[in-house]
């Protein structure tokens, strides 16, 4: 350490370690978008998630021109007539006569910003009678993009409460049985062993069912909540167990015991601060189980329910080989949960790697 | 007066039951040691890795409870203290730790973990001042510049988290110092840099040491008694000038020779204890394991 001003203790290392690694950083602002799109998705989206237009029905990208006849204008977008073919197969035809020029700052249906502020200003919009559809429609004439952002906020906040409460669990079912260690230990781990050994993807089918099936949609969103966290929390507790096990033979709290520094104190300072450190990365590869989950269940009609989105009932759209060739824009939900879980994925184990003190040899 | 006194200390740990209903299985970790320490005179525990000797300090510090036995400081039972009978206790008695990679909390800064030692003296060390001015004292006794204050433990060379563990024990003005294997993982120049700062403390603070080691040389210099432990009990016990000149049990030997010779402990299976075997005097002073 040449460095002598100032110290840094060994987690702002692995911190600084962490900012080094250009691809994990890429991940947390790529992540940062998203989750900062799902809260402003109100003002990001052209149009609401439940913007029906059925005679846009699997309506195509909308290109958007910036040339009119070889000269840089104002962004527009062309008219579209729908007509079929002599196949009777759907075409949109674009209507070369209608012009819709894109708007920033938009004035389109009234939301509350935050849910504080009402506003009806959205960042983008089009003249009024054209439609903008920058990914494409779905079969009922929805905005995919506006409804991937509003999906975003079921799917990605799924992960982050989720993972919230079972760490929660977790953390005081495992502390208790790493600390008290015995039988306390014995009996919290085989309840532990037994929620694992459940095959997870049946357990929450066989959980989903006894929901009662008469729950709004926020009911249903807190049910799958709970339900995922009810699978979760097992692993962490096991993990955060096997720490506090660990942790509690460490010399240094032996030390501070011998130097009659009291348990509260030692539980808050040498203890628990180490199993947060190290769990960070736990609880980064573990929070796209939760986003899988709920988006499975949604795909197959058990989780969020229509007209409200989430990425996996978007896709239950794109279960028909059928429709992903006639419309394969309706593939998107699946590029973001790709995204998302990769991210989460890559983040945790660059920070597991900047944390493992056996690593620190650079 | 007799500084720590132990009287048949026996700990036996449970090792994993092989089927459910079987009867138990246990390590004999420290088996009916009686060991007792004069204010000033040095004594080393030493033995071979495993014999016991980390859990007989940790019993003598209260980190561990013994299964049976007494243990007495200044002459008082210190098996129920409470309050500020048990804050002395604690005062009194301090340990540094084997590991010296292992026995800073690698989240705090120098200050901090000084400052945390003391715990027990709040109302002595209330003011910044005045815990200030402790620190100073004591990184000045262990040859540690004082400007590292704000540094953390990874910043370190094995030898300095030793020196500042020293410190550490040495806040709350021990009278009684135990040492496990607090040199053991050092190399032989720091090791007797180390040695010859625990003499000059020694003078400084009026402290008795307990040195743990597997190395009857390392001790040889700083120690007036030397135990040696074998399978959890005391084979021999001797002034140290008599270990070295005249070793009557066969493992003495055998730790002797390998301490001379640079070269491991044989495998010592052979040497059997026999089970109603008793510490006797064979000669003034001298002690050893016999039936
Ligand atoms: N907490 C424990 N649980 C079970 N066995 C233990 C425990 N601590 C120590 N032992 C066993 O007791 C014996 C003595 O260990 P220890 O006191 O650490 O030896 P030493 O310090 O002399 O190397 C060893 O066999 C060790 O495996
Ligand atoms: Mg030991």
């Amino acid at each position: 350490m040449i460095n002598n001003n100032r110290h840094h203790s060994q987690f702002q290392l692995a911190l600084q370690r962490f900012r080094g690694n250009k691809t994990a950083m890429a991940c947390v602002f790529i992540l940062g978008f998203l989750y900062f799109s799902a809260v402003f998705a109100e003002f990001l989206s052209p149009y609401s998630y439940k913007d029906e237009q059925r005679q846009y029905s699997y309506c195509p990208p909308t290109p958007v021109h910036f040339f009119d006849q070889g000269r840089l204008t104002w962004p527009y977008v062309y008219g579209l007539q729908l007509s079929f073919n002599e196949f009777y197969k759907r075409e949109y035809v674009t209507d070369v006569n209608t012009k819709y020029r894109v708007k920033l700052f938009a004035s389109g249906e009234s939301y509350k910003l935050l849910g504080l502020i009402p506003t009806r200003v959205h960042l983008l919009g089009v003249e009024s009678p054209g439609r903008i559809y920058l990914l494409g429609a779905d079969s009922r004439g929805r905005d995919i993009f506006s409804r991937l952002i509003f999906g975003g906020r079921v799917s990605l906040s799924i992960g982050l409460i989720g993972v919230l409460i079972s760490f929660t669990i977790g953390l005081l079912i495992g502390g208790a049985a790493g600390y008290y260690g015995g039988r306390v230990d014995n009996y919290l781990m085989r309840l532990c062993e037994m929620v694992i050994m459940f095959p997870g993807f049946y357990l929450l089918l066989a959980l989903r069912s006894a929901v009662p099936d008469d729950f709004n949609s926020v009911q249903v969103y807190f049910a799958i909540i709970l339900i995922l966290s009810f699978i979760g929390w097992a692993s962490l507790a096991r993990i955060i167990r096997g720490m506090c096990l660990s942790l509690r033979e460490r010399e240094y709290v032996l030390a501070a015991k011998s130097l009659g520094v009291n348990d509260f104190h030692i539980i808050t300072q040498h203890i628990l601060p180490h199993t947060l450190s190290y769990s960070i990365f736990a609880v980064m590869l573990s929070i796209p189980g939760y986003i899988l989950g709920e988006s499975a269940l949604s795909l197959i009609g058990l989780g969020i329910q229509d007209p409200f989105a989430s990425w996996g009932n978007m896709l239950s759209d794109a279960m028909s080989i059928v429709r992903i060739k006639f419309a394969p824009w309706i593939l998107w939900p699946a590029f973001f949960i790709f995204l998302t879980v990769i991210c989460f994925n890559i983040i945790g184990n660059v920070l597991r790697d900047c944390l493992d003190p056996n690593l620190k040899g650079n | 007066m007799i500084l720590l006194e132990l009287k048949n200390i026996k700990k036996y740990f449970p090792i994993k039951r092989k089927s459910w209903g079987g009867q138990g299985a246990f390590v004999k970790a420290v088996d009916q040691v009686s060991l007792s320490i004069y204010p000033g005179e040095n004594v080393s525990l030493v033995g071979e890795s495993g014999c016991g000797k980390t859990t007989l300090a940790r019993i003598m510090i209260k980190l561990i409870q013994q299964d049976s036995g007494s243990i007495k400081l200044e002459g008082q039972e210190v098996a129920n203290l409470k309050g500020s009978k048990f804050r002395k206790f604690r005062k009194d008695i301090q340990m540094v730790f084997q590991d010296p990679f292992n026995s800073l909390d690698p989240r705090f800064t120098v200050f901090h973990i000084l400052k945390e030692a003391m715990t027990l003296e709040k109302v002595r060390y209330r003011h910044f001042r005045d815990q200030e001015q402790r620190i100073k004292e004591l990184l000045a006794a262990v040859d540690l510049p004082v400007n590292i204050l704000n540094r953390y433990p990874h910043e370190f060379s094995g030898g300095e988290r030793q020196r500042i563990a020293i410190a550490r024990a040495l806040v709350l003005n021990p009278k009684l110092l135990i040492l496990d294997e607090a040199v053991s993982s050092l190399d032989v120049l720091i090791q007797d840099q180390i040695l010859k700062l625990l003499q000059e403390l020694q003078d400084k603070f009026q402290l008795t040491y307990l040195f743990i080691s597997h190395n009857l040389k390392v001790v040889r210099r700083v120690s007036h008694k030397i135990a040696v432990m074998y399978k959890g009990k005391i084979v021999e016990m001797a002034a140290t000038q008599e270990i070295f000149q005249n070793p009557l049990h066969p493992y003495t030997k055998e730790l002797l020779s390998a301490a001379i010779e640079y070269k491991s402990v044989r495998r010592s299976e052979d040497i059997n204890i026999h089970p109603n075997a008793q510490l006797v005097e064979k000669e003034k002073g001298h002690f050893v394991l016999d039936v």
